[in-house]
């Protein structure tokens, strides 16, 4: 990852992270995510549950013949379940893993808001106090238009053995080698 | 003795039978002895008499008889002696008759007797001359003369003592009728002198106590009478008093009536006015009805209309959901656009750009696709509400046809009961016109009462005086006639006086009434001095009474007790 970076020429911490941001709603706070982690927007699908998965697992979906799985910000966040709603949408995102292989995830949220161009001045560091999520999944704090939105590091939060396992289990093998390439 | 209680009459009656009852015993007494005496007298005439005549012709016939006898005893000549005989059949036949007649009148025992005796010694007598006679023709007339005096003789003088002996008795007898009538005519002077003498003075006692007793209650009456005029005049004043006021009191009310009849007649006036407004009403509430059935009507058609707006209303709104669907479909894929550009990097500007611009513009479509939302559903709480509004008016429409349909049965009834309330006042009219019939003929009456009491008085002071003269005519003096005329006169001017002027105010009835009041209020209080003045008085005026002053007095005092009649006035 730090050799995307560096590959972009970011170099001071916020002039790294000034670039366009999808942003989307999460109960009453907005959360930002890199456009380039977004694979693409779709309208909430039929879910398919997964036995002995987390909370924060909600199943997985079929996209285009693509068998992916669904996370629940909300539940990752500890935040209260929300009904569906008809603006509740997935935002697939593509990211790389510990292990360094490239997956494809969606992340239910409540509402997809707009794709911001957040300059370098807009970002500011992590406070170390007040938020929901543990301050390392969190790159920083954008001033948007007034609004504070929190800018999430996607690969660090959607992490883990499960999240590992399940891409596993969910990626065909035959994918795997284009996503390490990708990863390359 | 309860004297008292009998009536004039009958004390007269008692007086007339009384002296009634001394006169017929004086005249029975009368008739009995008159006719004892009378009888008496006829015996005598009737019977004495006659016998004493015969007796005396009896004795003179003997005489002749004897004279015959010694004729014949002392002449020779038959021719004569034949005369002579036949001369002493003559004197016999006669003393026959004499002798019939004595028998005829003889009445007591004793002359019966007596004669019986007469009739045996004539019959001795005569069968003597008749000896001689024979002896003087056949013997000769010395044997005859001596039988003459030895038989003829002592017979003959037997026969006259006989006949003595009767003459004795029927004089003693008529001496004893006349002894008899003459004490019999005493005992009747007598009778009738005591009788009379007491049926003159018990009458005139029973006379005497009758006239006082009568005059006793004459006074009293008198007195009563007085008393009473008096009373009388009060009344008559207080009826006159009265009759005035009632006379007022009809006038007011006839004013009254006149002003019950005016508004009667307003009173109809409102009502006839009362009937054609409920009529109105009756019909105005018919039309409020037919207009609250029209209303219900097009309320139940503009339900219907709201309905339709309220299915289009949901069929406009599912088309903005469709719009809006496609708005956020719109969005999503604007936004997948610009990530695709930011991933296209340099060479995705233009389409960054674009895509920016369809996102705007679905965000837009969105927008007014939301507003347009919210303001059919405006439309849709505003039309139901608007429903909701309206079945509330029809159920207000529904009250009101009901209240309508009330309202126009009131007033059906309001307008029967004017109807009713015309009569009843009609009603009213007819007995108002009628009790001012009876008002006017009420004052009219009052007035004649009024008029017929001053006669009342005026006859009252005639009676006054006519009881004094009652009291001069009992006891010769006026009892207390003058003095209460007087006095009625002058309460009855007073009265009078007070009431022509007066308007029959409450206060002229009062002082009417309390004139009237306090005279009776003396009477009533004055009561024993009333007496001891009517003592007075009779005492003062004594002299003509029978009686003794003092007496009198007492006994007025007495026969009128005032205390016992007065206390009830």
């Amino acid at each position: 990852m730090s050799a995307i970076l560096e590959a972009t020429g970011i170099l001071t911490s916020q002039s790294r992270l000034a670039d366009k941001y999808l942003t989307f709603a999460l109960g009453h706070e907005s959360y930002g995510i890199p456009v380039l982690k977004v694979r693409e927007i779709i309208r909430l699908l039929d879910i398919t549950p997964i036995p002995q998965m987390p909370p924060y697992v909600r199943g997985v979906i079929n996209l285009r013949g693509k068998v992916i799985p669904v996370i629940d910000l909300r539940a990752k966040f500890d935040l209260e379940k929300a009904e569906r709603t008809e603006k509740t949408c997935i935002i697939v995102v593509r990211l790389t893993l510990l292990s360094g292989a490239m997956t494809q995830m969606g992340l239910v949220v409540d509402a997809v808001e707009e794709v911001v161009n957040i300059m370098a001045g807009d970002i500011e560091d992590t406070p170390s106090f007040g938020a929901s999520v543990s301050t390392e999944n969190i790159l920083g704090m954008a001033k948007v238009k007034g609004v504070v939105k929190t800018l999430l590091d996607i690969d660090r939060i959607v992490s883990g053995q499960v999240v590992e396992q399940l891409s596993r289990g969910a990626v065909p093998a035959s994918s795997r080698p284009s996503v390490a390439a990708m990863a390359s | 003795m309860n004297m008292d209680k009998l009536t004039v009459g009958q004390k007269i009656m008692a007086i007339v039978l009384l002296l009634a009852f001394f006169l017929g015993f004086t005249v029975i007494l009368n008739f009995f002895f008159i006719g004892k005496i009378s009888g008496a007298y006829s015996r005598v005439l009737e019977s004495e008499v006659p016998k004493l005549a015969a007796m005396q012709s009896l004795t003179h016939q003997g005489a002749n008889m004897e004279r015959c006898l010694f004729n014949m005893l002392t002449i020779d000549n038959p021719a004569r002696l034949n005369a002579l005989a036949g001369k002493m059949a003559g004197i016999r036949s006669k003393a026959n008759e004499n002798l019939m007649e004595i028998e005829a009148l003889a009445r007591s025992e004793q002359e019966k007797n007596l004669f019986r005796k007469l009739m045996d010694s004539r019959q001795t007598y005569r069968a003597a001359y008749e000896r001689v006679a024979i002896m003087i023709r056949e013997k000769g007339r010395n044997e005859a003369m001596n039988h003459y005096g030895a038989v003829l003789r002592p017979a003959f003088d037997a026969y006259q003592a006989c006949l003595e002996e009767l003459v004795a008795q029927s004089q003693e007898q008529s001496k004893k009728q006349g002894a008899d009538a003459a004490s019999a005519g005493s005992i009747v002077r007598l009778m009738s002198l005591g009788f009379g003498f007491i049926g003159i003075v018990v009458g005139a006692g029973l006379a005497l106590f009758i006239r006082r007793s009568i005059t006793r209650s004459i006074s009293h009456i008198a007195e009563c009478l007085g008393v009473g005029a008096e009373q009388t005049a009060s009344a008559a004043a207080q009826v006159s008093a009265s009759s005035q006021a009632v006379a007022e009191g009809a006038s007011q009310q006839a004013a009254s009536l006149e002003e019950t009849s005016s508004s009667l007649e307003e009173m109809a006036s409102m009502v006839k006015r009362n009937m054609e407004n409920a009529g109105r009403a009756c019909d105005l509430a018919r039309d409020t009805r037919s207009a609250g059935d029209v209303g219900a009507r097009d309320m139940k058609e503009m339900g219907t209309a709201m309905d339709a707006i309220k299915q289009s209303s949901a069929e406009i709104s599912k088309i903005i959901k469709t719009i809006d669907e496609i708005a956020f479909q719109t969005n999503i894929l604007a936004l997948n656009a610009a990530v695709e550009a930011a991933r296209a990097g340099e060479a995705g500007m233009g389409f960054a750009v674009v895509a920016d611009e369809v996102r705007n513009l679905a965000q837009r479509s969105a927008l007014s696709a939301r507003e347009t939302a919210g303001k059919i559903s405006q439309a849709l709480d505003r039309s139901e509400n608007g429903v909701q509004i309206s079945q509330k008016v029809a159920r207000s429409l529904d009250d009101i046809i009901a209240k309508a349909r009330q309202v126009d049965e009131l007033a059906a009834e309001v307008a029967a009961a004017s109807r009713e309330q015309a009569q009843g006042i009609e009603q009213i009219n007819v007995a108002v016109s009628q009790m001012d019939k009876v008002t006017q003929s009420n004052a009219s009456n009052a007035e004649e009462t009024a008029s017929a009491s001053e006669e009342l008085n005026s006859q009252t002071v005639e009676f006054k005086a006519m009881v004094a003269e009652l009291g001069r005519l009992v006891n010769g003096i006026a009892i207390a006639g003058g003095n209460v005329k007087q006095e009625v006169k002058k309460r009855h001017s007073v009265v009078l006086a007070a009431h022509p002027k007066g308007n029959g105010s409450a206060q002229m009835k009062k002082n009417a009434e309390k004139l009237m009041a306090v005279p009776a209020g003396k009477n009533n209080g004055n009561n024993g001095n009333g007496n001891g003045k009517a003592a007075n008085r009779v005492s003062g005026a004594a002299g003509a009474p029978l009686i003794g002053t003092a007496e009198k007095a007492e006994k007025l005092e007495e026969a009128i007790p005032m205390t016992r009649d007065f206390s009830d006035f």
